[in-house]
């Protein structure tokens, strides 16, 4: 073999080998007047380019930790370096890791001034030590031998990393407040000479990441590239190459615990019902809750008497339109939807095939009902790529008819505690209260956020001209059919096999947005036109919708369904198949405000009372109550 | 204040009053009585097929010229949303051709909402593109009372292509006068050249359903509680059998004078009708293939004396299996039998019979009703005169020639008051209608002149104390209690049938006043319960029979002589252009077996 070949060879499998063995990329050697360092590698024992899975296991109570024993020997990412000192005596050199999440952050520095810290990238979620009065770590004396040493350490990502008191119950760290946020990680060595680490050369709000500066934390990423940090002596900042991708996959197999909130021990326990419950095993491995929805008394309505299998049957719009005429007052049933009244009923987590299966429960007569169901993950997370595959059921029949069903994909707060409140709304405030009127009071901070999919049988709102259609009225006359056989208005008829994609942002009506607005109005991305809607300046939410087909978002195998909630801007898509995903939805901070605080995702099949649904064809209260279960499953979430 | 402080305040008055006038002055000046409207007659631009079929309260314009008229001022051949016509409104503050009525004309009652849509093409254009759809109402001096548009407005108006605008306006809060007039038209309001096409206007808003309000409310702790006799009910269906395609269903329709009757000792019931006509038609229902054939009738002619026919009844007055007819007519009536046809259903050629008459009246019954009144299973019949006077009859076949009329019973000068027609309107149905009843019962529902209320009462024949009897007590007047609801009414057709040997059988009221309403009932001695709704189940597509216009239900034994049935009759009238969405059809039901 010649020279030639050889070296092409080598060339070609040799850096294979070494990423395909998961080998650390390692540093180049940077020097300073006093030390060289080399070879940074943050996560030793953690093979290159191998996403690290969230371990569910106990996170409900300690949070989320990146690694736990479960996944590399002891708990603890190695930390490795080698350092030379090439001063003249023996030294001991000070280092410090810092972590951060990539995926999820703001830029360190403002967009309008490159000198300042951006003012949103506090919120990064960075870290470095567990304990953050360890400030710098000591390598130990180093002879100025003109060799390299090795220094090691370990370290972990963990909940609350700054040790930020809002997240604390009485001395107690809750770190699952503050959970660590899923996507990349960057890690950051920074290596100095004593003497800036004891005489606060280095501030010491950049020593330990738990201190303030002027009331504001401030970013050491912002510090060590960008501020003052890159003007200190003899120190070194090494930025490894190696990223961590962490990814959350909660298991819907794992069970499904039911909250005490919900219903008492005494009640579920009753029930008997495998991998669904309130035992202690449940509490620390489940990933999702059954979701309970608040049925708002408001939303009561007069259902026709009808018991039909929609989905199945030949149910048809000349039976919707004879059962809106000629049905009385008085055979009416009153009803709002309703939840279940025994846990563990409607959801079914299934161990074997790693599913959840809803089913909203069919009624008899005398057993009106229209019941909701739907779990709930049971660890908040900050931002994320929310991916959901799925199949719910159905929305529409044969004949296109609506079952009166929403399947609903969402995020919603953790908790509206102080802890969990969202950032500061500087103009004049959010809505106090998710339920509240127009009157309601403006606050500063709130906890609620919501980021929804909503999918189900209604019209557009945009642009401002096509809403309402102008519906037929029809009338009670048996003698004439065309009299009360009325067709809908042919937008309706187009779209007639589609349901509609509903996304909303819950942005409580804050009013810092730039171009903040009410009405309709076009938002462009991609090459895309995506018209948003707020009903006006107080509304809460922002919505956006796109009119899909029925059978192939509920009529396939699985479904798609992704929620990409990012710092600055929120994406929904839905596809086939992971890799074929399209945007139906994009909002960004220039127009709603983003949740920053910690939400959980929803999956519910849900009846909502039409009238919450301005313009929609067919009403939920002229819609039969199910003589089948609606049956939806629910097979993975990835958020990533 | 010195003067010129005065003069400022003044003159910055007189500036805020001419914004103000003149920001309402743009919304609700009466442009349309200064600005040239264009405007044609709406003869020339409605195509009366599709005014035809609208819905109640609409108006729909899609300005299409019949052929060799003028083309209307305002009006834009070659680019249409619909056929080839448009109207325009080109250039800054145009106006296109607007539609115009009078509140006496659409009703001052529909005036409470409307809703409009229009289709609109923007030619393309760099100019900003600004206009309504506009409705509005003007008083009798011609000042609008009313203003609202549908704005279209920037941004991303499209251009070069159709699109459809569309609102609902509550119009709750003008108090319309008949004289009030109402335009819609569209307002360009921009430098762009704008169409409009295929107006709708829908007046009047969502329309309320019947009634009060609901009487269950699962919402209540107790949730759902069942109430003697209050909806909802449970719903039993009749399901569809499968039914050949033989029969010639043209031939038959719900506004026939129609009975089924095992008429030609076939075992099961055939059918007997007169058509609207009056002409006769006999069908034999073939239980092998499910489906009606003609059975030729060598003697139509026959019911020629009594014509017109009111009213056709059966029963077995010959004492043997099979049934006689009875043609009640304006002229008279007649007892007839058919000749026997022992296998209709065989072979493919037509098969005949004749309908011998074995009685014929002199002058035409006041009511007749049939039944076995006494029990011996032989069927007398029951003559009531409009002053409630009344007698039962046997066919007494060992008279003279055919046979003749012998009175088994009659009043002796007391009439049933309920039966007087004189002062009530009165339904009379004959039947076992309560369980184990060896006779049939006479059921009464009167409503009196002048009152709102209804009442029944059954009765049963005494013979021995020649009257009769009352079978709800006197505590209750004789009369069966209502409870609930649902009141029988003189109207309401009832039907008794077994679903299958050994099933008692099903009593079923049948009421059409407002909506298909069937139900099965079960008296007792004090008041009926309503035991289920009644719908359908097994049809096409959605061609629920309750949709129809009009719904005949005959009941009878097609199939065997104990498995009751419906023969399902139901037919849309032709001008509503729904024969294929609703065609006419004949179909058995069976009805459900007994749990």
């Amino acid at each position: 073999m010649n020279f030639l070949l050889r070296y092409i060879l080598i060339s070609i499998f040799i850096p294979g080998l070494f990423i395909s063995c998961g080998q650390a990329i390692k540093s180049e050697e940077v020097a300073s007047e006093q030390f060289v360092v080399k070879d940074f590698n943050p996560t030793a024992n953690w093979k290159t380019d191998q996403p690290l899975y969230l371990d569910y296991t106990d996170a409900i109570t300690r949070g989320f930790i990146i690694p736990t024993a479960r996944q590399v020997e002891g708990g603890f990412f190695k930390l490795g370096f080698m350092l030379k000192n090439t001063g003249t005596a023996p030294q001991n050199f000070c280092f410090k890791i810092y972590y951060q999440n990539e995926s999820y952050k703001f830029p360190e520095r403002d967009l309008a001034d490159s000198t300042r810290q951006h003012p949103d990238a506090w919120e990064n979620f960075y870290g470095s030590w567990e304990e953050v009065s360890t400030t710098f770590a000591e390598t130990g004396i180093i002879p100025a031998d003109g060799d390299f040493h090795a220094i090691e350490r370990s370290f972990r990502i963990v909940g609350n990393p700054r040790n930020e008191q809002r997240y604390y119950t009485g001395n107690q760290n809750d770190r699952w407040k503050r959970n660590p946020r899923v996507g990349n990680y960057s890690f950051m060595l920074v290596v100095t000479e004593e003497i800036n680490v004891k005489q606060n050369i280095i501030p010491q709000y950049i020593q330990n990441v738990g201190m303030q500066h002027e009331a504001r934390f401030v970013n050491p990423w912002f510090y060590f590239l960008y501020g003052a940090g890159p003007s200190l002596k003899n120190t070194i900042v090494q930025r490894s190459s190696k990223l961590l991708k962490v990814i959350a996959i909660p298991d819907p197999g794992a069970g499904i615990y039911i909250s005490p909130g919900a219903f008492s021990k005494e009640d579920v326990d009753k029930l008997k019902v495998s991998h669904c419950g309130q035992d202690s095993m449940l509490y620390r491995t489940a990933a999702f809750d059954q979701f309970f929805h608040y049925v708002d008394p408001a939303t009561k309505m007069n259902n026709i008497p009808v018991i039909a299998d929609v989905l199945n049957g030949p149910y048809s719009r000349m039976d919707y339109n004879w059962n809106k005429r000629f049905y009385r007052k008085e055979e009416l049933v009153a009803v709002t939807a309703t939840v279940t009244k025994q846990p563990c009923e409607t959801v079914i987590s299934d161990p074997a095939e790693h599913k959840i299966t809803l089913r909203n429960p069919k009624s008899e007569f005398g057993k009106w009902q229209k019941q909701n169901a739907g779990v709930i993950t049971r660890h908040g997370l900050t931002f994320g790529k929310y991916t959901l595959k799925c199949k719910l059921t159905e929305l529409l029949n044969r004949n296109n008819m609506w079952n009166g069903v929403t399947n609903a994909i969402w995020l919603i707060t953790q908790a509206q505690a102080d802890w969990n409140f969202r950032r500061d709304c500087n103009n004049a405030g959010y809505m106090a209260n998710y339920y509240g009127g127009q009157q309601d009071q403006r606050v500063k901070n709130v906890g609620y956020s919501e980021i929804d999919f909503e999918i189900l049988k209604t019209v557009p709102y945009c642009p401002s001209w096509v809403l309402p259609p102008a519906y037929f009225q029809g009338i009670d006359d048996q003698n004439n059919v065309q009299n009360w056989n009325i067709p809908f208005p042919e937008e309706i008829l187009a779209d007639d096999d589609k349901i509609m994609v509903s996304c909303t942002n819950w942005d409580m009506a804050c009013w810092q947005p730039a171009d903040f607005t009410d009405g309709c109005y076009p938002v462009h991305h991609e090459n895309k036109t995506i018209w948003a809607h707020r009903w006006d300046k107080n509304y809460r939410a922002l919505t956006q919708k796109t009119p899909e087909r029925d059978d192939e978002l509920f009529g396939s195998k699985y479904y798609y369904f992704q929620i990409d909630w990012q710092p600055d801007k929120i994406i929904w898509r839905i596809g086939p198949e992971k890799e074929k995903l399209r945007v139906v939805g994009y909002m960004d901070d220039k127009v709603t405000s983003i949740p920053n605080n910690q939400m959980l995702l929803i999956v519910t099949q849900e009846f909502h009372n039409t009238k919450w649904w301005v313009g929609s064809a067919y009403s939920q209260d002229n819609t039969p109550f199910p003589k089948e279960d609606y049956v939806g499953e629910v097979y993975e979430l990835t958020i990533e | 204040m010195t003067k010129k402080t005065k003069r400022l305040l003044v003159f910055g008055f007189l500036i805020l009053c001419s914004v103000v006038v003149l920001a309402l002055g743009l919304k609700y000046f009466p442009f349309t009585k200064v600005m040239k409207m264009p405007s044609g007659s709406e003869q020339v631009f409605v195509d009366p097929q599709k005014i035809r079929t609208l819905s109640p309260n609409t108006l729909y314009f899609d300005f299409e010229v019949a052929p060799g008229k003028e083309m209307p001022g305002g009006f834009y051949k070659g680019l249409a949303h619909s056929g080839q016509y448009s109207v325009k409104a080109f250039g800054q503050n145009s106006f296109s051709v607007a539609v115009e009525r009078t509140a006496r004309e659409i009703g001052v009652q529909n005036l409470k909402a409307v809703a409009l849509s229009a289709w609109i093409y923007v030619f393309p254009t760099k100019n900003e593109v600004k206009g309504s759809m506009v409705f509005t109402a003007s008083n009798e001096l011609g000042v609008n009372v009313c203003w609202e548009g549908i704005g279209v407005v920037e941004p991303e108006v499209p251009q070069g292509k159709w699109f459809k605008v569309s609102k609902y306006f509550d119009l709750s809060k003008v108090q319309f006068k008949p004289d009030y007039k109402i335009q819609v038209y569209f307002w360009n309001n921009s430098s762009t050249d704008i169409l409009v096409d295929d107006y709708t206007i829908v007046f009047g808003g969502a329309v309320d359903r019947r009634g009060d309000s609901a009487w269950v409310d699962m919402t209540k702790p107790a949730g759902y509680t069942p109430r003697f006799n209050y909806p909802p009910f449970p719903v039993s269906m009749l399901e569809k059998e499968m039914t050949g395609t033989r029969s010639k269903l043209a031939e038959i329709s719900p506004a026939d004078n129609m009975i089924a009757g095992n008429f030609m000792n076939t075992g099961h019931d055939g059918l007997f009708i007169i058509n609207t006509h009056g002409l006769p038609a006999v069908y034999a229902f073939c239980s092998e293939t499910s489906e009606l054939r003609k059975i030729t009738l060598t003697n139509p002619s026959v019911i020629a004396p009594v014509q017109r026919v009111k009213k056709l009844l059966k029963g077995r007055f010959l004492g043997n299996q099979s049934d006689q007819l009875i043609v009640s007519g304006d002229k008279g009536w007649i007892l007839g039998t058919f000749e026997p046809v022992p296998n209709p259903c065989n072979g493919s050629g037509t098969q005949q019979t004749n309908l011998k008459i074995l009685w014929k009246s002199e002058a035409p019954a006041p009511s007749i009703y049939t039944g076995d009144f006494n029990g011996d299973r032989q069927t007398e019949i029951l003559i009531i005169s409009d002053d409630g006077s009344w007698k039962v009859m046997s066919f007494d076949t060992k008279s003279n020639a055919g046979g003749s009329w012998k009175i088994m019973a009659e009043d002796d000068h007391d009439p049933v008051k309920d039966w007087n027609k004189s002062t009530q309107e009165v339904g009379i149905s004959v039947g076992r209608f309560l369980p184990g009843t060896a006779s049939d019962l006479i059921l009464t529902v009167v409503k009196r002149k002048g009152e709102q209320a209804y009442s029944y009462s059954l009765r049963k024949l005494n013979f021995s104390r020649m009257r009769w009897d009352p079978l709800f007590s006197e505590k209750q007047n004789y009369a069966g209690k209502t409870i609930g609801p649902d009141t029988l009414k003189p109207s309401d057709l009832f039907f008794i049938l077994s679903a299958q040997p050994g099933n008692e059988a099903k009593v079923y009221r049948y009421n059409r006043s407002w909506r298909y309403d069937l139900k099965e009932i079960r008296f007792n001695d004090t008041t009926f319960r309503i035991v289920s709704d009644v719908d359908f189940q097994g049809f096409d597509k959605d061609r629920n029979p309750k949709y129809y216009e009009t719904l005949t239900l005959v009941p009878g034994y097609f199939l065997s002589p104990s498995a009751g049935k419906f023969l399902v009759i139901g037919s849309v009238a032709k001008e509503r252009h729904y024969s294929s969405i609703l065609p006419d059809f004949v179909h058995l039901y069976a009805i459900p077996n007994q749990k």
